[in-house]
């Protein structure tokens, strides 16, 4: 068993514990999908300057999302990292090195980000539409949101949650 | 015999500069292979402290000590974890087990990272199993456990590794009597069969009077030592004694 083996054993049998950070990770994740989604949509973009507003909108509430969450994020790793002293205790008796020991945390904190990555792109693109829908409504516009699902708001979803992680 | 641990005019201080305190001042001391060690003393009299100086958690202020001719307080880091992983086994009162493991992977977790083939790790784990007790608990989670099988299990996963001493500090403190019982007797029984030294801190006659040598700390010096006649009986009392003769803390059990 290697540190990646014990790390997944871990992520698995820790699942219980994380499972209301991954929820909130995951429902941020989407959010910031669909501001995304809206921002690289195609019909989006062709329609008339009334959606410039929504679209800078869109953009400041994705940055303001953002910003929370890498405070959440900051504060519960810290949390969780305190909770488990004792456990690291044990893993450094077992003569395992500090190096290991967070080499063992960080990937296990990589799992958990990318089971929050995958769960809210997922959640993010079934509900992409019903957002588009919604906000089309309330701007008393009359188009019809086709479902797309913009491989650009995907990987820029990706890359700065992957930055997020990865910084964490 | 042959000397597996030796301590040299050990000294540990603790506090800042014009409040410091030694709690452990000329300890010298020379443990062999295959000893079943106990120290005691009254609360503050540096047991504890002791054993973190000799069990690598803690680093001495001064002196030396040497496990199988290796000087500890001279170690790097990555020297120590090595030692600790080969030559060291760990028991403590509150057992210390991982709650979202099983006890199978609780005791193999030691071996695990040292990359041992997955085999040898279960054959290992069930051979010490056996020998505490433990085959039935093995897919147990800990908290299925009673105190003193989570006791055993915690001195399986110290022995797993093999090593040459294992350092226990009240390792009865949570069990009562006949679990206590059970496994003191389990100590001794490693003697005999992996050659293990044993090095046991506590307070109570009774666990102390199991081994074959009790050393008495007082005020962080090392003040007198009994060794076991064989019987188990008058060796109690004698410590009983010993400790009435110190300013017992005990003499409520008699």
């Amino acid at each position: 068993m290697n540190a990646f083996s014990l790390a997944l054993k871990l992520f698995r049998s820790n699942v219980k514990t994380y499972t209301f950070y991954i929820a909130v990770m995951t429902v941020a994740v989407a959010v910031y999908y669909d501001f995304m989604a809206l921002k690289h949509n195609p019909e989006v973009l062709q329609t008339r300057e009334v959606l410039l507003y929504a679209k800078s909108a869109a953009q400041i509430t994705s940055v303001v999302t953002l910003i929370v969450l890498v405070f959440f994020m900051w504060y519960s790793s810290s949390f969780f990292l305190k909770q488990r002293t004792k456990e690291i205790g044990i893993y450094a008796l077992a003569g395992i090195s500090n190096a290991k020991i967070g080499l063992v945390f960080a990937v296990e904190s990589i799992f958990i980000g990318l089971t929050a990555l995958a769960g809210g792109l997922l959640f993010g693109i079934l509900f992409s539409k019903l957002f588009l829908m919604a906000l089309a409504k309330c701007t008393l516009l009359d188009v019809t949101v086709p479902f797309t699902v913009p491989t650009s708001a995907v990987t820029e979803v990706m890359i700065t949650f992957g930055i997020i992680f990865l910084a964490l | 015999m042959e000397t597996i641990l030796s301590v040299r005019s050990l000294k540990k201080e603790y506090g800042s500069r014009g409040t410091r305190f030694a709690a452990l001042h000329d300890v010298d001391l020379e443990v062999q292979k295959g000893e079943f060690l106990a120290v005691m003393g009254p609360s503050g009299s540096g047991k504890t402290t002791l054993l973190n100086l000799m069990s690598t958690i803690d680093q001495a202020t001064a002196g030396e000590i040497y496990i199988d001719g290796r000087n500890l307080t001279r170690m790097k880091n990555g020297d120590l974890a090595k030692l600790r992983r080969n030559k060291i086994g760990f028991v403590f009162q509150d057992f210390n087990l991982l709650d979202n493991m099983t006890i199978m992977d609780n005791i193999a977790l030691p071996l695990a990272l040292n990359k041992a083939n997955h085999k040898e790790i279960l054959a290992a784990v069930e051979e010490l199993a056996a020998f505490f007790g433990l085959t039935d608990q093995l897919h147990k989670y800990p908290y299925q456990l009673s105190g003193g099988q989570k006791q055993r299990a915690a001195v399986t996963r110290a022995l797993i590794t093999k090593p040459s001493v294992v350092f226990a500090d009240e390792p009865t403190g949570a069990l009562d009597t006949k679990a206590s019982t059970e496994l003191l007797d389990c100590l001794r029984g490693l003697k005999p069969k992996y050659g293990t030294t044993v090095i046991m801190v506590t307070h109570d006659a009774f666990c102390a009077s199991f081994s074959d040598r009790v050393m008495f700390l007082k005020d962080g010096t090392l003040h007198a030592r009994l060794d076991s006649s064989g019987s188990r009986k008058d060796f109690y009392q004698k410590i009983l004694e010993m400790l009435a003769a110190m300013g017992g803390i005990t003499n409520e059990r008699l």
